[in-house]
């Protein structure tokens, strides 16, 4: 019996792990990531605040990102990172694709300045340059990639691209800085 | 410890039962279930998008793929989406006016994003379902944009297969796994066959409308 229940557990997760929405994105590669990216930060989204901007056009979230590490790039301890969509006072914007913050969680982030608001970032290539970071039951630190289905990437031709794999952390760090390395920028 | 090969037989028969259900049940529905109370109006850009070399910039037919019977008002019976060439001044999530705007005046769809939509909804009517009274789509001018009246470099992706695409995450539509579906989350450059709905297509909008 315990077998079965098993058996429709993996079944139902499945089914559960399906995608849900999207917008369509060109594949960005981590080491375009790196090459491009202001700053790589691994952090902890301290609090996350959605609101409508002031142009009354679009809801945007912020999340505050305290800086753990500087892979890559110069920056205050504190970033203000930005994102489309956002529910405030019962009214959703989702911006299907588009990177989405919790409070408590650890990031790495590739960033960029935002082209319109002073002082903040936000995620370069959208989901393809975030990963959520948790622990293994070895220890280690994981890199996960959040690319779901909400974002359809492709690459120049129009074929869809398989999603990034998980990475242990200092890995991922090493691959940043050496690809940093290659492209001539300074590696903290 | 050795299996008992009834249990193993069975539980290789959910396994094929799950993964046959999930290839012929594939759509995928935004989540949360969201629709609207009404075919929506959209406004599609009278400015048309500058890189298609079609005489019209493309606004023509984007218009019609998106208003097609090929598309998501041949699903089933009734209309799903209307729409005109038009205005598209004052753009903004949550007036009830749903826009397919050529440019992206919000700033948001820059670098490798080639198209976005957003959704604006209300919470739950109550039912478990959530009213949609926006859904706005927002385009890339630095990516080459082709139509059908404009013979393609083999570069380009054609911008009334990427919109009813886009249009089908207005409806309330996720990804779905099928391929050559439209809303498979791929757009070959130069294939115009999203602008086609398919049997998956089909059963996703009839299942929300």
């Amino acid at each position: 019996m315990r077998r079965w229940q098993s058996v429709l557990g993996v079944g139902l997760l499945l089914v559960a792990a399906v995608p849900a929405s999207g917008s369509t994105f060109i594949h960005i590669s981590r080491g375009e990531l790196a090459k491009r990216a202001s700053a790589v930060v691994v952090g902890n989204v301290l609090s996350v605040e959605s609101f409508w901007t002031r142009s009354g056009q679009v809801i945007v979230t912020e999340a505050m990102v305290e800086v753990e590490d500087a892979v890559l790039g110069e920056g205050p301890s504190v970033v203000r990172v930005r994102t489309f969509g956002g529910t405030v006072n019962g009214y959703t914007v989702e911006a299907h694709g588009f990177p989405t913050f919790s409070q408590g969680e650890r990031l790495l982030l590739f960033l960029e300045p935002d082209a319109k608001v002073a002082d903040v970032s936000r995620v370069l290539g959208y989901q393809e340059g975030m990963y959520r970071v948790a622990t293994d039951k070895a220890g280690r630190e994981i890199a996960y990639p959040v690319v779901d289905d909400g974002a359809a990437v492709i690459d120049v031709t129009g074929k869809p691209v398989a999603p990034a794999r998980p990475i242990a952390l200092d890995e991922l760090r090493h691959e940043i800085r050496e690809n940093a390395r290659l492209a001539g920028r300074p590696v903290n | 410890m050795k299996r008992n090969p009834i249990l193993r037989h069975a539980a290789l028969t959910v396994a094929v039962i799950l993964s046959a259900a999930a290839g012929t049940q594939a759509y995928v529905l935004l989540s949360p279930r969201r629709t609207w109370d009404s075919p929506p109006n959209y406004r599609v850009d009278n400015r048309g998008q500058s890189s298609v070399a079609d005489g019209d910039f493309g606004r023509t037919r984007t218009r019609n793929a998106i208003t097609s019977s090929s598309a998501w008002n041949g699903a089933g019976t009734g209309t799903r989406i209307n729409a005109t060439v038009a205005s598209i001044s004052g753009f903004r999530l949550g007036d009830n006016i749903p826009m397919l705007n050529f440019r992206d005046p919000l700033g948001a769809c820059t670098g490798n994003c080639l198209a976005a939509t957003f959704t604006g909804f209300f919470s739950s009517r109550g039912n478990g379902t959530n009213r949609i009274n926006d859904a706005d789509i927002v385009t890339n001018t630095a990516h080459n944009w082709g139509s059908t009246g404009d013979p393609c470099s083999g570069q380009e992706f054609f911008i009334e297969g990427v919109m009813v695409h886009e249009i089908g995450h207005g409806l309330g539509l996720a990804h779905t796994n099928v391929s050559g579906a439209t809303m498979f989350p791929s757009v070959s450059a130069c294939n115009n066959g999203p602008a086609t709905i398919e049997a998956d297509d089909r059963a996703a909008i009839n299942d929300l409308y």
